[in-house]
């Protein structure tokens, strides 16, 4: 047995390594986002800083920090630093399930799945906390329409993925991956796939459903109150969230990323470069246009898939 | 071509004017949407089948090892039971609480026959 | 009065059938008969713990590293014993050399 310091130690330097993997990765998932999307207009992105631009994050990030941090007179001090604190926690939280090799995942439990639905429904706290914090009505309003359309998304995302764990037959993420050695669940799971990628993009506010986001640009997001720091921490959440959904995309449905880890990691870009690729392509949903396409369309389409898949799997029980 | 000796050329429409817009509605792919649904659906059942095959072979193993834990059982019920027994067992919370499920052997042995 | 996990009880289930057969059979008559009741079968239960107790420690004691093979590939295979079957014939023959003597009107 060992004993308690070794415990601690080895898990204080295992999640050490994934939260520098994470915040790596995250960094550079803005600059490849940059890059992409000015490929795809024809242009070159960022590529002045670094060589081609690698040092760009960096940059970034210093801006970010030596910016003035300006704090609302009237906003709630408490609970407008916890907000984007608890968004970018959570973001990372979600990491420790994810398996990256054969035995390397920080917590190995036996319901993954289960612990990131439940923890990405946490993450919607984060937005309300951070609008209803602000105390400035466009915030807040922002903050309450951005959550219902996190919630709404959640819900089609949360049928899809019960389908693929009835398809598996178990809710551990690594025996997923293993139950897709002859065949990806992408080829009979097409629709779901299909669906499983535009709420996974509603889920993470990205375009083409950024109405609360590009409303910060404006004048009325959630974050419109938040500058420097916390403008960071919502970002990196962000990108930390976007990484975990393609992630997870490619693991349930293209097949897992630990047998062989190029291909894996193969697998996961081209999903968060099938994000950026949204990105560029769609025009904005208008936020009725949205929450309609989230109950009447995607939802129902959830349901059928759903139930064809009960009913499928029964037929060889 | 413009000769050399002219100095300015009228912009005019080219000889026959311009071709006429297409501003009507038009579809975009000439294949059929049917052929493109036959598609996908054979492509998918196809992946069910293998996929299923596969399911099938997995649920055999599958069952296999929970019959390999079953073997086991009668040792951890035993310790259980012992354990439960030298606590201090009483019920002190408000709960419906149920005692774990014991003899399952014994009662899928029931079910076999 | 050891606790074995159950990685190591699973690996050496085969010795432990052949030797506790009877115990087991017992045990479970009284609580198919008597119900879930603990204190109703509690000889049996303490009959259950003593025997496989008594061929645990054997095999700790003589086959301890192929026991330790053998519990390392279940416990990464997420207790799966189907991918193990090398460790476990190697358990398997450890554990017949040194039944014999032990548990010999058992072992026919």
């Amino acid at each position: 047995m060992k004993n308690i310091l070794q415990i601690v130690l080895e898990g204080g330097l295992k999640s050490l390594i994934v939260i520098i993997g994470l915040l790596i990765g995250v960094a550079f998932a803005t600059l490849l986002e940059r890059k992409v999307m000015a490929a795809m207009q024809k242009r070159r992105g960022p590529n002045v800083v670094g060589i081609v631009g690698l040092l760009q994050p960096l940059a970034d990030g210093l801006k970010l920090v030596l910016k003035e941090t300006i704090i609302p007179i009237v906003a709630d001090k408490i609970i407008y630093a916890i907000a984007p604190i608890l968004t970018f926690t959570i973001s990372i939280v979600l990491w420790s399930v994810m398996a990256v090799g054969v035995q390397s995942v920080f917590a190995s439990i036996n319901s993954g799945v289960l612990f990131i639905l439940a923890i990405s429904s946490i993450g919607v706290y984060g937005i309300i906390l951070a609008g209803w914090a602000s105390n400035s009505k466009y915030a807040f309003l922002g903050g309450l329409r951005s959550a219902a359309q996190m919630v709404s998304y959640e819900v089609a995302l949360g049928l899809i993925i019960l389908s693929i764990i009835t398809y598996a037959g178990t809710i551990n993420i690594q025996e997923i991956m293993e139950n897709q050695n002859k065949i990806w669940f992408i080829v009979p799971l097409f629709p779901g796939f299909l669906l499983a990628f535009i709420s996974a993009l509603a889920e993470t506010n990205r375009p083409p459903f950024d109405l609360p986001e590009a409303e910060a640009e404006l004048v009325s997001g959630y974050n419109v109150e938040y500058s420097s720091t916390g403008f960071a921490l919502f970002f990196l959440g962000e990108y930390a969230n976007i990484i975990l959904m393609s992630v997870l995309l490619a693991v349930f449905f293209l097949g897992g990323i630990v047998h062989n880890k190029i291909l894996g990691a193969m697998k996961g870009v081209s999903m968060l470069c099938s994000f950026i690729w949204v990105r560029a392509t769609l025009p904005r949903y208008r936020y009725d246009q949205l929450m309609y396409l989230g109950w009447k369309s995607l939802l129902p389409f959830a349901l059928l898939i759903y139930v064809g898949v009960i009913s499928m799997v029964l037929m060889i029980k | 071509m413009v000769g050399y000796r002219q100095k300015w050329v009228q912009d005019l429409p080219p000889a026959g004017g311009f071709p006429k817009l297409t501003y009507a509605r038009t579809s975009v792919s000439p294949i059929p949407g049917s052929y493109i649904f036959a598609g996908v659906f054979s492509v998918m059942a196809i992946g069910t089948y293998i996929f299923f095959e596969d399911k099938v072979k997995r649920n055999a193993r599958e069952e296999e090892e929970k019959r390999r834990l079953s073997m086991i059982l009668p040792i951890l019920q035993a310790e259980n039971d012992i354990n439960f027994l030298a606590s201090p067992h009483q019920n002190v919370y408000f709960t419906r609480w149920m005692p774990p499920q014991i003899g399952k052997r014994a009662v899928a042995l029931i079910r076999e026959i | 009065m050891e606790s074995y996990t159950r990685a190591e009880l699973v690996a050496s289930r085969e010795g432990l059938w052949t030797v506790c057969q009877n115990v087991f059979d017992v045990f479970e008559k009284c609580k198919m008969e008597k119900g879930n009741d603990p204190e109703r079968c509690l000889r049996e239960s303490t009959a259950v713990l003593g025997c496989a107790q008594k061929v645990m420690r054997q095999v700790v004691k003589n086959c301890e590293k192929q026991l330790d093979n053998t519990v390392k590939c279940v416990e990464e295979n997420n207790m799966r014993t189907l991918a193990c079957q090398n460790e476990e014939k190697e358990l398997q023959d450890c554990f017949d050399t040194l039944v014999a003597p032990h548990f010999l009107p058992s072992n026919e």
